[in-house]
């Protein structure tokens, strides 16, 4: 049969993303079947399942169950348009001009593919785009160690036609929200490899989510995605996120703060910097020391929105930079109220509003 | 192995019955005991009578011994009882003793203690757990009962809805069929014709084949305004019971309580705290315990007194916002539908001089502010002049009801945080 080099490969790469982790598990190989001129590619492994299809001139029934890595190393050499695929017995013959290519493959009834869960139900269609940012953004977050499971994914919320993902690791917070069209509410946690699959994967256009009550499954075009969900409740973050009407509230340049916290942080051994807000002179210093006592420090202006106390709090610069390092707005916002409590940065770009809380650092 | 005893069963039963057995469901199946979930009374029937024998006999062939039998019959009407609501976990004290007793008795001997019970207080207090709890209480007493809970406003939009779409006599047929009816503050079908107007017939319906009606309301039937007056005499045929804010110890009683619902280990200190700085309402303690929860879990906090301080603080900062003079002026002023201007004018006509006299009043009432303080806010001469407004509005208060009702509205919204 003849296929589109490009197309297989970035097939077969896509489907690698959703292979085992285990190399003697036959799960570790992709699934290539063949039927009515489509090809199909799958991976599947105990949280997420992939499967692209594509257009081929084979009729007849094929499956080839495969190593990745290896179809992928032989694919990025061809540079030819097409290639011919033939399998006999159990081997894979890939050609192209005068180059051939012999592949061992395993018996295809080894790959134990997952039944269809039937009872799903369409939650909404959303843009691959506005998707994938919310879990690009997020997934920093998670803490995938976490003995309590629902801190382990990305909790997502669709809800009064505004779509959120939150993710915590127990010091810090994110939250990103933007507006969706649709009137079904719905909330999930996607476990955190199935987050990065989304993320991973290049789709575009829009996509359509359904839900049962132990996966999500994403179609986009011709990917679907499956992910299972963490049973369990996500805690309730708005109850730790900082009010406006109780904190005080500052508006800072992100570039500036940016560079400011690097450069401070430069002598920091354990990455903690101090940050002085002095609300009269509008200014934000921040200085970090070494065990030898030398320091470094920077001072930023900053514009009031709202601040009538002073602060000096104790912060993870990476913690600090993982966020700003990410979004793209000229300014942020911080709320902050006492230097024992958590501090929160407020940034919205494009249509997408974000949270970020942090916990101080206390000796 | 419930397909199993099914598989045996269907060879042994006429045809028009298999598709009836097919609509058993299992809930617990295992040798030593069998529970399924029957539709109807009918299917019910089919397994204890016409083939009681030839079920035994299934369950016999498939387990090798007859299982424990039970058959629950599927409840169809939705109640909208939430089961988290039980008289166990509703905390007694002075001030909802009486409301509490009466629930009880309702729940105990539905229809024949007091009907209506009429429960009204100001809001969190716990009248919607005593609503949901007697429901509750009626079901498990008499598992067959038809009970239903529903809020005045759901009640008139399925009176909208059923208007709409001419389904009248199913609307009637399912409200007048109850054996109890819980219905939640009641005020709020007040000036809609056509609820009062349905309600007035449902709730003659009820009363008449002596079935219960609870209703809650955050006044007493007499204070509800714009409602008829016919409805307001039914409501006082029964018994009418008022919840007020819990005192101190019960207070402190609720925290321990709704912090064992959140795993929360509160030490003495923490939950006396608690309980001298929130005391309006139990929603509002149960909003300080889900955010120090919420803190607990999410950023792996140890629960001490300096978080539960700041905590609170959030709480107790807004209070403090919302109680101050500038906001009871702006909340007067727009009950009144004047400027806030023209409320600290010195002007002397009736439509400024009351409301202005009503926010000096309500200043000095619920918030913190001296004499001077407030002498400054409304820019008087003199602190006479705000002592004179307190004494005028506090006798006006006395003999003039709808002024009353006004200034308790402009109060609660100014305290409800």
């Amino acid at each position: 049969m003849l296929i589109k080099t490009k197309e297989l490969r970035e097939a077969i790469i896509n489907a690698s993303f959703s292979i085992s982790k285990d190399k003697e598990s036959s799960l570790y190989n992709v699934l290539i079947e063949t039927r009515n001129n489509k090809m199909e590619i799958k991976s599947q492994n105990n949280i997420t399942k992939l499967t692209q299809t594509l257009n081929t001139d084979q009729e007849e029934n094929l499956k080839i169950l495969t190593d990745p890595q290896k179809i992928t190393n032989i694919l990025k050499e061809i540079k030819d348009e097409t290639i011919e695929i033939k399998k006999e017995d159990n081997i894979l013959k890939i050609s192209s001009g005068n180059f051939k290519t012999k592949l061992k493959t395993l018996n295809p009834e080894l790959f134990s593919e997952t039944k269809k869960d039937t009872n799903k139900n369409k939650i909404c269609n959303i843009e691959a785009e506005k998707l994938k940012k919310l879990i690009k953004e997020t997934i920093f977050c998670p803490d995938k160690n976490d003995i309590a499971r629902e801190y382990t994914g990305i909790y997502l919320e669709i809800k009064n036609k505004v779509t959120k993902a939150t993710a915590t690791d127990h010091y810090r917070l994110i939250n990103v929200s933007t507006e969706n069209k649709t009137e079904i509410e719905t909330e999930f946690i996607i476990e955190n490899s199935g987050a990065n699959l989304i993320n991973k994967i290049p789709i575009e256009g829009i996509t359509e989510i359904y839900s049962s009550e132990k996966e999500i499954y994403i179609k986009c075009g011709n990917i679907s995605i499956y992910s299972k969900i963490i049973k369990g409740n996500f805690p309730d973050y708005n109850q730790i996120l900082l009010d406006k009407e109780t904190s005080n509230i500052i508006e800072l340049d992100r570039e500036e703060l940016k560079e400011a916290v690097k450069r401070s942080s430069v002598l920091s051994e354990n990455r903690e910097i101090s940050i002085n807000i002095n609300a009269n002179e509008k200014e934000l210093l921040i200085s970090s020391q070494n065990q030898e006592g030398e320091i470094a420090e920077d001072k930023i202006n900053f514009s009031t929105i709202k601040a009538n106390d002073n602060l000096i709090i104790k912060l993870d610069s990476k913690f600090v930079l993982d966020f700003i390092n990410q979004i793209t707005p000229k300014t942020v916002t911080l709320l902050y109220r006492t230097s024992e409590e958590p501090i929160m940065f407020e940034a919205s770009e494009d249509n997408f509003l974000y949270k970020y809380i942090m916990t101080p650092i206390i000796e | 192995m419930w397909e199993r005893v099914i598989d045996l069963l269907k060879n042994s039963v006429e045809t028009q019955d298999i598709e009836k057995l097919f609509l058993i469901e299992p809930l617990d199946v295992s040798p030593v005991k069998i529970s399924l979930i029957i539709p109807n009374d009918s299917v019910k029937k089919l397994l204890k009578e016409k083939y009681k024998d030839e079920f035994k006999k299934s369950l016999k062939t498939v387990f090798g011994k007859l299982p424990k039998i039970e058959l629950v019959i599927k409840s169809n009407e939705k109640d909208n009882l939430n089961i988290k609501y039980a008289f166990e976990n509703f905390v007694v004290g002075p001030s909802n003793q009486l409301a509490y007793a009466a629930s009880v008795a309702v729940s105990e001997n539905p229809a024949k203690a007091y009907n209506p019970l009429f429960i009204y207080g100001g809001v969190g207090l716990g009248k919607t757990h005593l609503l949901h709890a007697i429901g509750n209480a009626v079901k498990r007493n008499k598992p067959n009962s038809k009970v239903l809970y529903i809020s005045s406003e759901e009640f008139t939009n399925e009176l909208i809805n059923s208007i709409q779409h001419k389904q009248m006599a199913q609307f009637r047929n399912k409200y007048r069929n109850l054996d109890c009816l819980l219905i939640d503050d009641i005020q709020f079908i007040s000036k809609k014709e056509r609820t009062e107007e349905e309600f007035f017939h449902t709730f003659n319906s009820l009363y008449e084949s002596q079935k219960q009606i609870v209703i809650t309301s955050d006044k007493p039937p007499s204070e509800i305004q714009d409602i008829e007056n016919r409805l307001k005499s039914r409501f006082s045929w029964g018994l009418i019971v008022d919840i007020q804010p819990p005192e101190l110890e019960t207070r402190i009683a609720i925290i321990q309580k709704k912090a064992e619902l959140f795993n929360l280990k509160l030490s003495p200190e923490i939950v006396e705290f608690i309980a001298q700085n929130i005391s309006s309402n139990v929603r509002e303690i149960e909003g300080a315990l889900i955010k120090i929860s919420a803190f607990k879990s999410i950023m792996r906090r140890s629960v001490t007194l300096s978080l539960v301080k700041t905590t609170l603080q959030d709480i107790v900062m807004r209070k403090e916002k919302m109680l101050t003079a500038e906001n009871i002026q702006k909340t007067v002023a727009r009950h009144f539908e004047i400027s806030i201007e023209e409320l600290k004018s010195s002007k002397r006509n009736k439509e400024i001089l009351i409301p202005r006299e009503i926010a000096m009043y309500l200043t000095r009432k619920i918030t913190k502010n001296s004499l001077p303080e407030i002498k400054a806010k409304f820019g008087v001469k003199s602190h006479a002049t705000i002592i004179n407004a307190c004494k005028k509005i506090e006798k006006e208060i006395e003999k003039n009801p709808e002024l009353r009702e006004k200034i308790k509205e402009i109060e609660k919204e100014i305290t409800n945080v």
